[in-house]
């Protein structure tokens, strides 16, 4: 007998190929082999052999796909949508727990990710904000280097003169007053008095005024939008005079801002400018670098290399600074972008986040993300037993396995879209409880911004195939004619599925809440 | 107008298929092909341009025996129809009326022209 071309190959080809063209193709094959073989060796005719079948494989021969050739599969799906509302309605009490179970989790999902996508946008909407850092300082006490984010009034000013490389520089001094307009007197505790500079460093949008000269010369102050309306309704603010802590002094609106965003590390709603504090502070303070009420921030030029800067430091120290030395003072550069999530030293102008409590949220909620799917599985296959009953049925009318499969991934799609749906009520409802007690002002719109809105839905495909396939396949398998006659489908003992579900369920939901709470006492634990 | 619509390769098979006559199987327009033009042929483009030709009504196809060498499979004989003569011959004009367009001096020229 001649040889065969290798059998793996050919089945192969035999496999994908159109039935019509098999046969006298598979001829083909087996005689340019056996040609071949005449010529040369059997490993080098046989390696020709497998590039003929893969050269084969392309569309005008492969097989077409078999399903759905003739049918119509939108009638199949109304069915299955038709038995899914059935399914629900029959165990009710089931399903609620199922779904609510789901949207439980995605809500605590959705609201976990709100958090941590709102801690990450801090201090975003600066232009050139990978150039501004903030001039902190340490003291040396009892051994130990102390930090703090303020720095001199004086010694900002040697700093911008002795480094080329500031192109500009801000200081920054919170305070709090009470302002007066006519018969309004109220306390404003969120005032600052800043450099002509500020604009140009910090990017925040101005109604009114330019960022250049709004805060120059002496009795100005910006305000924010919402301050503007607070004191003077609907009227123009700029040119209107504020009488300050009593008449000590007057201030001029000079421009009017955009309310700071909640995600800045500082939050300001007048600024003052610079050269009214120059004008009233002691002179001795002006010259004195000891005065550490001042946040400095610097923009450096571009390419200049923060780490070989704070090298210089020291000598900077030494020779500048009076009575400081490098053994008693540090001055340190803080990246903008890390101060919410990084700095933690003294006089910050807020509490920040911290990139610790990130992470943890972030594994707790992939944590309850997959219980949530875990569970819904749990309770699909152990009520599975209720439905190997019809799988039966369907496969005695002839549905293929893919057929069954698509069915329960329907449902399945049904559930997870339901409990998605449900989630962004049950966040949109809870939204305002957790801004406070997250400390947050994360708006109602950020749920339905294209970026979430497509997240959730790659979300649904995702979670929709996790926690259904498994359901799917498990119950797609059942023997047609033995689920009929037997209690489990015809899959020999098993005994999980004959529990009752209330109590699968209820032993999910302590399972979850046991591990929640693991979770954020440990988290507690670590922040004491 | 396109009257026919006709590949390179297509018609390089659909030629190999009249050549061949009543014997034109599989292997055997590949070996014509690979013989006369030499040029290596893979079943997988071969059979490609086969079921097009086919689709287009340019040869028609019928049943042989099955035979020793190819293991019990049979072979497919492919003929080529009325309407795949007139392609080839709608092919071959076509490139004669342009053939004949081009001026002589063409012909002349050596290395690139500007």
């Amino acid at each position: 007998m001649k040889p065969l071309p290798p059998e793996p190959l050919l089945n192969l080809f035999r496999w994908y190929c159109h039935p019509r063209l098999v046969h006298h193709i598979e001829g083909d094959l087996i005689e340019v082999h056996r040609q071949r073989l005449e010529r040369m060796s059997k490993r080098k005719a046989d390696m020709k052999f497998l590039f003929d079948v893969l050269l084969l494989f392309r569309p005008g021969i492969m097989r077409p796909r078999q399903h759905d050739q003739h049918l119509n599969p939108y009638e199949m799906y109304r069915n299955y949508l038709k038995v899914c509302f059935r399914v629900f309605n029959r165990e009710k009490m089931y399903s609620i727990i199922n779904v609510a179970g789901l949207a439980l989790g995605f809500t605590c999902c959705l609201l976990i990710y709100l958090f941590v996508s709102d801690e990450l946008s801090y201090d975003k909407i600066h232009h050139d904000k990978e150039r501004i850092y903030r001039v902190a300082a340490a003291y040396m006490r009892q051994g130990q280097w102390e930090p703090y984010a303020t720095n001199g009034w004086r010694t900002a000013e040697l700093f911008k003169t002795h480094y080329g490389e500031v192109e500009e520089l801000v200081r920054i001094m919170n305070d709090d007053g009470i302002f007066e307009y006519g018969d309004k007197r109220i306390i404003e505790e969120k005032i600052a008095w800043v450099d002509d500079t500020f604009f140009k460093i910090f990017s925040f949008p101005l109604v009114e005024g330019t960022p250049n000269d709004v805060l120059k010369g002496t009795n100005k102050v910006v305000i924010d939008e919402t301050t503007a309306a607070k004191y003077f309704g609907t009227e123009n603010a700029i040119g209107k005079l504020f009488k300050m802590n009593d008449g000590f002094v007057s201030l001029q609106v000079s421009g009017v801002m955009k309310d700071m965003p909640s995600t800045s590390h500082f939050r300001f709603n007048m600024l003052i400018s610079g050269e009214t504090l120059q004008q009233l502070a002691p002179k001795e303070l002006l010259t004195e670098v000891g005065w550490d009420s001042q946040h400095v921030y610097v923009k450096l030029s571009p390419g200049t290399d923060p780490v070989v800067m704070e090298s210089t430091f020291p000598e900077f120290t030494n020779k500048n600074l009076g009575y400081f030395n490098s053994g008693n003072f540090k001055l340190f550069l803080q990246p903008l972008l890390s101060i919410h999530l990084q700095s933690n030293v003294g006089l910050e102008f807020q509490d920040n986040g911290s990139m610790y409590r990130i992470y943890t949220f972030s594994v707790i909620a992939v944590f309850i993300l997959v219980i949530a799917c875990v569970n819904y599985m749990n309770l699909t296959t152990a009520r599975s037993m209720r439905r190997a009953k019809e799988v039966g049925m369907r496969k005695a009318l002839g549905a293929k396995k893919g057929d069954l499969v698509n069915q329960f991934l329907t449902e399945s799609f049904l559930m997870t879209g339901t409990a998605l749906l449900l989630a962004i009520v049950f966040s949109y409802f809870l939204l305002p409880k957790f801004n406070s007690f997250a400390g947050k002002e994360i708006s109602h719109l950020v749920l339905f911004t294209p970026r979430i809105l497509a997240g959730l839905l790659v979300a649904l495909i995702v979670i929709c195939l996790i926690s259904g396939l498994y359901p799917a396949l498990m119950l797609s398998s059942f023997q047609a004619k033995s689920s009929m006659k037997t209690k489990n489908g015809g899959r020999g003992r098993w005994t999980y599925a004959q529990e009752r579900p209330c109590r699968v369920a209820i032993r999910d939901i302590h399972r979850i809440d046991c591990r929640v709470r693991d979770c954020i006492s440990a988290m507690g634990l670590y922040e004491n | 107008m396109k009257k026919y619509y006709l590949g390179e390769f297509e018609e390089i098979v659909l030629l190999a298929t009249a050549i061949l006559h009543k014997d034109a199987y599989g292997v055997a327009i590949k070996n014509e092909i690979e013989a006369r033009l030499n040029r290596e042929v893979s079943l997988g483009a071969m059979h490609t341009a086969l079921v097009r030709l086919e689709d287009k009504g340019y040869i028609r196809s019928r049943d042989g025996s099955a035979t020793e060498e190819r293991a019990g499979r049979p072979r497919k004989y492919f003929e080529i129809t009325a309407l795949g003569k007139k392609a080839i011959t709608y092919a071959r004009s076509s490139r004669g009326k342009m053939w004949d367009a081009i001026p002589k001096v063409i012909w002349e020229l050596k290395g690139k022209l500007i």
